[in-house]
């Protein structure tokens, strides 16, 4: 069995889940400078989103690119500054309370510190059923067959019910939260770096445990995290993020096959692989941090850190644009499939690699570790 | 063939550097003493980057605070030695080994902001560091300080000198901790999770970094990750950590190749990677950690391992060399049991090719 399923392989067309269109969401803090002047901080910056029923969206960046505050955006748990975001076609800040309320069961978030997230004081039956009685989604009855159900659900053993989060492991906090998630049967569930806090054979179990749930319950993720392997594993489609701006969007394999952002190939070129064969390229890594979001560099933010940039880099702003590897789709982002960069010079190279049949060029080469027969080709050579 | 290219790395003849036998450690408490490690022997030879590899709790951080002598109030050296170019830092007085800390022995932690203190300047502590080794005015002091920043890549060295702590961005604070770790121009680093807090570019940095000083200076280096992709990138060799035991010990390419400990295999194949095809199935280890490990008599690995027979329970496992030179604590593996562990738990789209490997595993 794989993490993939294949009904979202297919060219088949799914309805939207999450539709996020031009979103901002600016936070004032005080300066660090002048303590009367209040700088901007831009955590979103104008993101253009979809997500579809049933699909995992993997969210990848450095921290402080707003990934986070995106998550909590697409959940209606922060409000944009301006722009929406359209769940079933409706704007969640214009829904009114009991429609909102709906709307909220439906949406779930599961955290990154299992530790910090679930209240100590509550003993794991208490969690997991105030919401399902605040709710009245079961019978008082009832309840005690839902809380042992979602605890067998996510392995967890029955008598689990009666202890406190302390009393559990880090791995099996995790699996609460997630339990306490799905409770409410939602269809969309915001994973905000679920395992970046666990153990390697841990981060597996989860891993294993978010796909099996998803096959079984049939609900979409959104996928927040900076481990672009545990990304890769997970995802159906991937979003890169850089400076509360999405820069790419591709299907997992055709990311990581062919990417056309010199971020996204920054990040795979930094990426450390299991196999001795595959070391990263110490010559080429991409150098300095990312930039402070108060003061965003004009046009393309990556142009500082860019080894391709070029003057019109540093003038206009790139847009999200379809590769045009399927023109009877039209417009990027109308098709799920479609490969879509906010980088217009290295979309004409590959324009022009693939009317010459050459290899697109890699701003960092060591992205090109996960090109299919690298490994191969470099024997060969 | 790994064998052969550890042996090339020490170098013909070569005494260790850094040899620990059969390390114990005990620790006080209300409840009588704990006993932490059991028979954790190693070396480090002059110049070799050696990886220590284990999950949380498995015993990895905990030693290299004992080879560093730095273990709680509480806890103590109750067994065995760690001979340092022959002395054994384990018997040593405290006046004697801040003589070999710092000078001979460096450490960078994990958390750059917590080790760093956040009440001087970073001028003031890479200054502070350099003299207790080796006396001299502070005005050279502070050329040499500049000197250490810049060539760990810090840009405007001269002012990072006049910042505080909280002024710096994680990755320049694990730059500022490796300066200071180069400063006593050591013979061997230790680096506990050097770059866990931090993101993938500036991870590759600081990689990259530690890699180019150990090559430059001949430093050797000790490093403590649980990311065995991460170590698969610099190391030579590799020491597997399990329950407080060290459970293997082999070659790099060889222990991707084929792992000797089922332990190690399953770790090896419970790690996602960016070059997985898309229908690969993560095998995760089923179970935890036993809670009071010290107490079992027979192989720790006991309850989670697939392979494990009656006799795995009580027989007490030793470290027995195979014939690839790798070091196991594993008796089904010393008595070559185990074809190639690599496939273990790999699961494909196709079910003969899935069987083929199943039956590879073991003989």
């Amino acid at each position: 069995m794989s993490c993939k399923r294949k009904a979202l392989r297919s060219d088949q067309v799914l309805p939207q889940i999450i539709k996020v269109e031009d979103l901002k969401c600016y936070y004032s803090s005080r300066s660090d400078d002048h303590w009367f002047r209040q700088d901007v901080v831009k955590a979103v910056d104008g993101v253009d989103l979809t997500l579809y029923e049933g699909e995992t969206l993997g969210l990848v960046g450095e921290s402080g690119c707003g990934k986070t505050t995106l998550g909590k955006l697409v959940i209606g748990l922060e409000r944009p500054t301006s722009g929406q975001v359209l769940y079933r076609m409706q704007d969640l800040d214009q829904l009114s309370g009991a429609e909102k309320q709906r709307a909220r069961l439906d949406l779930q978030m599961i955290f990154q510190d299992p530790y910090s997230s679930l209240n100590p004081r509550k003993r794991v039956y208490d969690i997991l059923s105030t919401p399902l009685l605040y709710h009245e989604l079961v019978d008082k009855r009832q309840v005690d067959r839902e809380v042992h159900r979602l605890l067998d659900l996510v392995g967890l053993p029955a008598n689990s019910a009666r202890r406190y989060p302390h009393e559990f492991s880090g791995g099996q906090l995790q699996r609460l939260g997630i339990a306490a998630a799905l409770s409410l049967k939602p269809k969309l569930i915001v994973c905000d770096e679920p395992v970046s806090a666990l153990d390697v054979s841990i981060q597996a179990q989860i891993l294993n445990l978010l796909c099996s749930l998803q096959e079984e319950l049939g609900f979409a993720y959104l996928f927040i995290a900076h481990g672009l392997a545990a990304v890769k594993y997970i995802s159906d489609r991937i979003a890169v993020m850089y400076l509360g701006r999405i820069v790419e969007v591709a299907p997992a394999d055709v990311l990581f096959a062919r990417p056309l952002h010199p971020y996204t190939q920054a990040l795979i070129a930094a990426s450390p692989i299991p196999h001795p064969d595959l070391p990263t390229d110490e010559s080429s890594l991409l150098t300095g941090e990312v930039p402070s979001n108060i003061d965003p560099p004009q046009g393309c933010p990556f142009h500082p850190r860019c080894p391709m940039a070029q003057e019109s880099c540093r003038q206009t702003r790139p847009e999200l644009e379809s590769d045009g590897s399927y023109p009877q789709f039209g417009d990027c982002r109308s098709y799920r499939k479609s490969h879509c960069v906010a980088c217009p010079v290295m979309l004409s190279d590959w324009h022009k690699a693939r009317q010459e049949g050459r290899d697109i060029h890699y701003a960092f080469p060591g992205a090109k570790r996960t090109a299919p027969g690298y490994l191969e080709e470099r024997d060969e050579n | 063939m790994a064998k052969a290219q550890d042996q090339a790395s020490r170098g013909t003849g070569a005494r260790p550097l850094l040899e620990v036998q059969d390390l114990e450690l005990s620790f006080r408490s209300d409840f009588g003493d704990h006993r932490f490690l059991q028979g954790v022997s190693f070396q480090v030879y002059p110049g070799e980057i050696v990886g220590l590899v284990g999950e949380s709790g498995s015993g990895k951080s905990i030693s290299s605070l004992a080879i560093m002598g730095l273990l709680a109030k509480n806890g103590r050296i109750s067994g065995g030695q760690i001979l340092f170019k022959g002395q054994d830092l384990a018997k040593m007085s405290e006046s004697d080994l801040d003589k070999i800390r710092g000078r001979h022995i460096s450490m960078v932690f994990q958390d750059a902001l917590t080790s760093l203190n956040p009440v001087f300047t970073i001028g003031n502590q890479m200054r502070e560091a350099i003299r207790a080794h080796r006396p001299m005015s502070r005005a050279k002091a502070n050329q040499e300080a500049i000197q250490l920043l810049s060539r760990v890549g810090l840009p405007r060295a001269k002012s990072v000198m006049r910042q505080y702590p909280h002024a710096l961005s994680g990755g320049m604070r694990q730059r500022v901790m490796i300066a200071m770790a180069i400063a006593g121009e050591p013979e061997l680093m230790i680096a506990d999770e050097p770059t866990t807090a931090l993101d993938v570019t500036v991870q590759a940095q600081i990689m990259a970094l530690i890699k180019s000083l150990a090559q430059e200076r001949g430093t050797a280096i000790l490093i403590i990750s649980h990311d065995i992709g991460l170590l698969a990138q610099m190391v030579d060799r590799v020491l597997v950590m399990y329950a407080g035991q060290l459970v293997e010990e082999s070659g790099l390419r060889q222990l991707f190749e084929d792992p000797g400990h089922p332990y190690t295999a399953s770790l090896l194949r419970s790690v996602p990677s960016i070059t997985d095809s898309s229908d690969r199935q993560l095998h995760s280890i089923p179970g935890v950690v036993p809670a009071n490990y010290a107490q079992i008599q027979g192989c720790r690995f006991f309850d989670r391992c697939p392979f494990a027979l009656d006799s795995c329970r009580e027989n007490s496992q030793v470290m027995a060399e195979l014939p690839s030179g790798q070091r196991v604590r594993c008796e089904r593996a010393a008595r070559g049991d185990f074809a190639n562990l690599a496939w273990l738990g790999e699961e494909l789209a196709d079910p003969e090719e899935n069987a083929a490997r199943r039956c590879d595993c073991v003989l």
